[in-house]
């Protein structure tokens, strides 16, 4: 995947939230709502290699400034559709 | 002042710049501190021949005044080519991750030795300064702070040449991927730290450590000295003080969670995500050697007899640092330090 692609929002809840199951090894539901921080059950550590899957599967790289707003897996859907957008 | 001083920049310094810039040569110019460094040197009108391993997909930025040299740290005649005709040679080329040892010391102590004898190799030996790391105080920490200390071994023991050592502590800034997870977490709102190590440590913002290459190319002065570098900030900093101030600067203020990490737990991560990092072939991040490193009382250090030496300032403090790397430049408009 290249950051040409144009993905809808929906495509990339879906994405991130398969990501996450994989992560979390299905010990979590994963939902729009699901906090990343409360929900996942996962350690800094791991909350840090997750971004880091994230940002391979989208090709992305997620800047500091957008992970104050970000706690909910809907929160960090709605930024990669504007990071892949704006490329 | 330097035997060799006079005849090298006979023609007078300034004059001679203007019109015949000095030629310098780079190791590590695509890597964090490389980066900031080229740009920084192609700024201020020097010639930069500098290294790259060409790979897939690598195109090394185009700047004024740089040439790019494809080659590898094992290889002799690259090297070579590196170094001829320059006036100062900088190794800044490192290894931060490994898993094994030899990853470390293959670019970290092999290749700063074949560097510097490249360096020394030549009829008029250019000026050497090795960018190694505050770790190469404490050798045996870990694997990477070993190979470090070899690096700068190496480069002491190259007969001929006249060198410099310059130790920086953790370096953050535009582009670092170190301090960035924790820079992360805390931009989250939580801060992770290993509980029960009330280690201190300096830091420095990279075009701190940039203005400090510039300074002692300036200067032609520390041959045969070991430098230490850091932000000025006296007493450096604690886990709680980088908290305060990072939540500050990059979450508004919103409150910033401590979340003390136990230490034997840390280690356990590490030797897990080491076992895996040695399976599937990745460069680990956390590694007991790591763990080791972090929970280090003391990385603090003192940067004044190399301002002395030279006359460079730091300038960078934690929350302007921070606010210039991970703000978005709207922001940084609004009255931040």
């Amino acid at each position: 995947m290249t950051t040409n692609d144009i993905l809808s929002y929906p495509h990339i809840l879906a994405q991130l939230s398969a990501e996450m199951t994989s992560f979390t090894q299905g010990r979590v539901q994963i939902g729009e709502d699901t906090n990343l921080l409360g929900d996942l059950q996962l350690d800094s550590l791991q909350v840090m290699n997750l971004l880091l899957r994230v940002e391979d599967r989208f090709d992305l790289s997620i800047p500091v400034s957008i992970l104050p707003d970000v706690r909910t897996v809907k929160d960090l859907a709605l930024q990669i559709e504007i990071l892949t957008r704006d490329g | 002042m330097v035997p060799g001083r006079d005849e090298e920049t006979s023609a007078g310094t300034g004059a001679a710049r203007l019109t015949n810039p000095s030629l310098l040569a780079l190791t590590g110019a695509t890597g964090f501190i490389g980066a900031a460094l080229i740009s920084r040197l192609a700024g201020a009108g020097w010639q930069v021949r500098a290294l790259f391993r060409p790979r897939a997909g690598r195109v090394p930025p185009r700047l004024p005044g740089v040439e790019w040299l494809p080659g590898d740290l094992g290889d002799e005649g690259a090297l070579d080519a590196l170094v001829t005709g320059t006036d100062a040679v900088i190794h800044c080329a490192g290894a931060v991750r490994g898993a094994r040892r030899a990853e470390f010391d293959r670019v970290n102590a092999d290749g700063a030795g074949r560097v510097a004898q490249a360096a020394a190799r030549l009829p008029r030996p250019p000026r050497f300064l090795l960018i190694s790391s505050l770790a190469a105080r404490m050798p045996e920490l870990s694997d990477y702070a070993g190979s470090k200390w070899r690096g700068e071994c190496a480069v002491r023991a190259t007969a001929g040449l006249r060198w410099t050592v310059l130790r920086p502590p953790a370096v953050y800034g535009p582009g670092d991927r170190e301090l960035l997870p924790l820079f992360r977490c805390i931009a989250m709102g939580f801060a992770p730290r290993p509980a029960g190590a009330p280690g201190r440590f300096s830091l420095i913002e990279v075009d701190d450590l940039a203005a400090a290459v510039l300074c002692w190319l300036a200067g032609d002065v520390g041959h045969g000295e070991n430098f230490e570098l850091d932000d000025g900030c006296v007493g450096g900093y604690d886990w709680d003080a980088v908290a305060t101030v990072a939540g500050r600067v990059l979450r508004d203020g919103r409150p910033v969670r401590r979340v003390p990490i136990p230490v034997p737990l840390l280690r356990l991560a590490a030797l897990a995500n080491l076992g895996a990092s040695r399976v599937f072939g990745y460069a680990p991040m956390l590694t007991p050697g790591k763990v080791r490193e972090l929970t280090h009382s003391d990385w603090l250090c003192d940067s004044r007899p190399f301002a002395l030496a030279t006359g460079w300032r730091p300038v960078i403090d934690l929350a302007s640092g921070l606010a210039r790397a991970y703000r978005r430049p709207d922001e940084l408009t609004e009255g931040t330090p």
